[in-house]
């Protein structure tokens, strides 16, 4: 009882995006592995009611999945095979370093993928999948929930993002590596830490056959900074600083913007799915974009 | 304009060089803000830069620099001099003037006049009263006015040379003083002196006298009878509200003269002389302990109030608290009768509008010195809201 009472508040600040997301669903942009029965549709045909195609016999298949009403019209035997459907299991990854704590007034980007990563987990878990979350640590140890398919992962992901305060700069590329390829990983991050590391990890995981999510944070302020001149620091590296001012804006916003650019077509040459978001943008919008990718490459790989 | 400590002028030129140098020349480090997104951020940016040249920079420098000069010119005790009025118009507004047509006609005000009315007391007045102006029954001091117009000129510091003062009255004697020709010639610019006509005071009425039995005052008044200016009833009896009626609706004057009955006058109710202007009696007489308030008509030789004159209306009402020994030969006295003719003058004393020449003016004594006007509170006042548009503006350049 109050387990549950204290894990229902942690989910408190999500219940209205909770609300928003019933009913939406979460395919996986291939066939999946054999493995637990779940919505999935697995690279194994199965018994399953929903029909998919005939297959000529040969010895040795199993006579009850023969077609005797073909065999009756056409003389040839004829097996009949159907999808088999199996659960996927999800890893959400996220960057806990000092640039996620930004701007540290008012909602910023940590918030903001704390709340995409509860989203994407609720859809995950009604769909009949596992979720585990980790969050980088710059102990190196990260902080881990185990994947599980029961809905109080909920909570205890809620619970543990909500206590986690974004500082230094952890290994984001280590904890991707650590996470050994899972069938399906979800990165939030905004990369400023070591995109040069943790891209080329999540291309390993690609080519491994994870299906890889990436989900690119980025605060309107940082894309839009204030108008006067001041001293830029660098939370994660406090010997970087640089004035920004009228005369180098326009330089700025190009660097950056090429970056951003990078960072997308790194992940499109992974055949990752990536989605940049802003701090403004409503979650619920981003979580749907995220899904509704999703079940577009789904179509466009079983049609 | 015109400074009290001009050393303070210099210091502020120094303190505003000094803000102009720091505002041209000194540079500034731009406040620190966290930004993740630093490294994107060209590393050739400066770190420090010189004020830049925006309008709001300008301004700064502009409102600092008015604050040093505003702030040198209070502690400096700037002030402006106001220029003095070009005519200062005294009226005579008293008894002694004979013709108030003539008055009106002489005492014409033109804008910008000073214009002061007075009798035996000098007031300010408008150009717009003078037509209305009626003269009152009091008597006039010209010195008052003389000493209100000097007054005016206070707070002027140009222009009081240039000043022309005119003085419209009959310049009767009971007007003048001894320090009325001192004033004249105190004034810094012209003086014009415009007489008009002195009204005159037949003496002719008889003093009326009710007393009881042999009376001492009432036989002086018998004894040779004198016509007096004003009508007079002399009450030795008790008064009625007949008599207190009398005064005060037919501008009579009444006085108030009890009898002290007592041929033995005791030793500490006596004195030995009593004064009333130029009449002197020394004779013994039975003293009052105290006499009403009002103007002192007389005194004991002790400088006690032996006599007071109170206004009733268009009369007056003068108590004379000197017993008179109702034996002895004080009736005859010349001395006595002078003083008893003293009681019995007009309200505010007797009418004596003989003409009197005075000297025209002639700037030989120094001014008289007036403080002129300071002004520094408000370049005080004016440097407090340059300081706060400062700070105003440098708060909306961080904010922006």
């Amino acid at each position: 009882m109050l387990r549950s009472a204290a894990a229902g508040a942690a989910l408190t600040p999500y219940a209205e995006l909770l609300d928003a997301l019933v009913g939406l669903t979460w395919p996986s942009a291939a066939r999946v592995r054999a493995g637990d029965p779940g919505a999935h549709r697995s690279t194994r045909l199965g018994r399953s009611p929903e029909f998919t195609e005939y297959r000529a016999y040969r010895p040795g298949d199993d006579l009850r999945r023969l077609d005797w009403k073909l065999f009756g019209r056409t003389d040839r035997l004829y097996l009949r095979i159907a999808d088999d459907h199996a659960a996927l299991q999800t890893t959400i990854v996220l960057d806990a370093s000092a640039s996620m704590r930004f701007p540290e007034e008012g909602p910023g980007k940590w918030e903001h993928a704390s709340a995409i990563a509860i989203g994407l987990s609720a859809i995950a878990i009604n769909d009949g999948d596992a979720v585990g979350v980790v969050v980088t640590d710059t102990s190196g140890a990260d902080r881990v929930i185990p994947p599980r398919r029961r809905r109080d992962i909920l909570h205890d992901a809620a619970a543990l993002l909500h206590s986690v305060t974004p500082d230094g700069a952890p290994d984001l590329a280590g904890t991707i590596r650590r996470q050994e390829s899972p069938p399906r990983l979800v990165v939030v991050s905004d990369f400023l830490g070591d995109a040069e590391r943790a891209l080329p990890e999540l291309a390993v995981a690609a080519a491994a056959g994870s299906e890889v999510v990436v989900i690119h944070v980025v605060a309107d302020a940082e894309l839009d900074p204030p108008r006067q001149s001041f001293l830029a620091e660098d939370p994660e590296v406090p010997a970087l600083r640089r004035a920004m001012s009228d005369a180098n804006r326009a330089a700025y916003d190009a660097a950056f913007a090429a970056w951003r650019e990078n960072v997308a077509a790194q992940c499109h040459a992974m055949h990752a799915n990536y989605a940049l978001t802003l701090t403004s943008e409503g979650v619920r919008d981003l979580v749907r974009r995220v899904v509704a990718g999703h079940a577009a490459q789904f179509q466009r790989a079983s049609s | 304009m015109t400074f009290t400590a001009p050393i303070w002028l210099a210091l502020a030129a120094a303190a505003a060089l000094g803000v102009l140098v720091a505002h041209l020349f000194s540079p500034s480090v731009p406040r620190r803000e966290r930004l993740p997104t630093t490294r994107f951020i060209p590393a050739d940016a400066p770190l420090a830069v010189l004020r830049t040249n925006r309008l709001s920079d300008w301004l700064l420098l502009l409102l600092r620099l008015t604050v040093c000069i505003l702030l040198g010119l209070a502690l400096a005790g700037a002030h402006v001099p106001k220029r003095a009025p070009a005519r200062v118009l005294i009226v005579d507004g008293s008894r002694a003037v004979a013709s108030v047509a003539e008055l009106r006609d002489s005492a014409r005000a033109r804008d910008g006049d000073v214009v002061i009315v007075f009798d035996s007391v000098a007031r300010r007045a408008t150009q717009d009263t003078l037509p209305t102006l009626q003269p009152s029954g009091a008597k006039g001091s010209v010195s008052a006015a003389l000493v209100a117009a000097h007054r005016a000129l206070q707070g002027f510091g140009e222009g009081r040379a240039e000043s022309e003062l005119v003085v419209v009255s009959p310049f009767t004697r009971e007007e003048v003083d001894s320090a009325t020709a001192l004033l004249l010639q105190r004034w810094e610019g012209p003086v014009r002196l415009v007489r008009v006509g002195a009204a005159t005071a037949p003496n002719r009425h008889r003093v009326e006298v009710r007393a009881q039995g042999d009376d001492p005052v009432a036989a002086t008044f018998a004894l040779r009878p004198e016509a007096v200016g004003q009508p007079v009833r002399v009450i030795r009896t008790r008064p009625t509200a007949a008599d207190s009626a009398w005064a005060r609706d037919a501008g009579g004057v009444l006085v108030l003269w009890p009898v002290k009955a007592d041929s033995s006058l005791e030793p500490g109710a006596q004195a030995s002389a009593v004064v009333a202007s130029s009449a002197v009696v020394v004779a013994r007489f039975a003293r009052a302990d105290a006499v009403g308030s009002g103007v002192p008509a007389a005194r004991w030789s002790d400088g006690a109030v032996a006599a007071s004159e109170s206004p009733l209306g268009a009369g007056c009402v003068r108590t004379v608290e000197v017993g008179v020994d109702p034996v002895g030969d004080l009736a005859l006295r010349a001395s006595f009768r002078a003083f008893a003719y003293r009681m019995v003058e007009p309200c505010s004393g007797a009418r004596d509008f003989a003409p009197v020449d005075l000297p025209r003016a002639t700037p030989a004594a120094p001014a008289l010195q007036t403080p002129a006007g300071r002004e520094p509170v408000w370049f005080a006042l004016l440097a407090l809201v340059a300081l706060i548009a400062e700070q105003v503006i440098r708060a909306r350049g961080r904010a922006a």
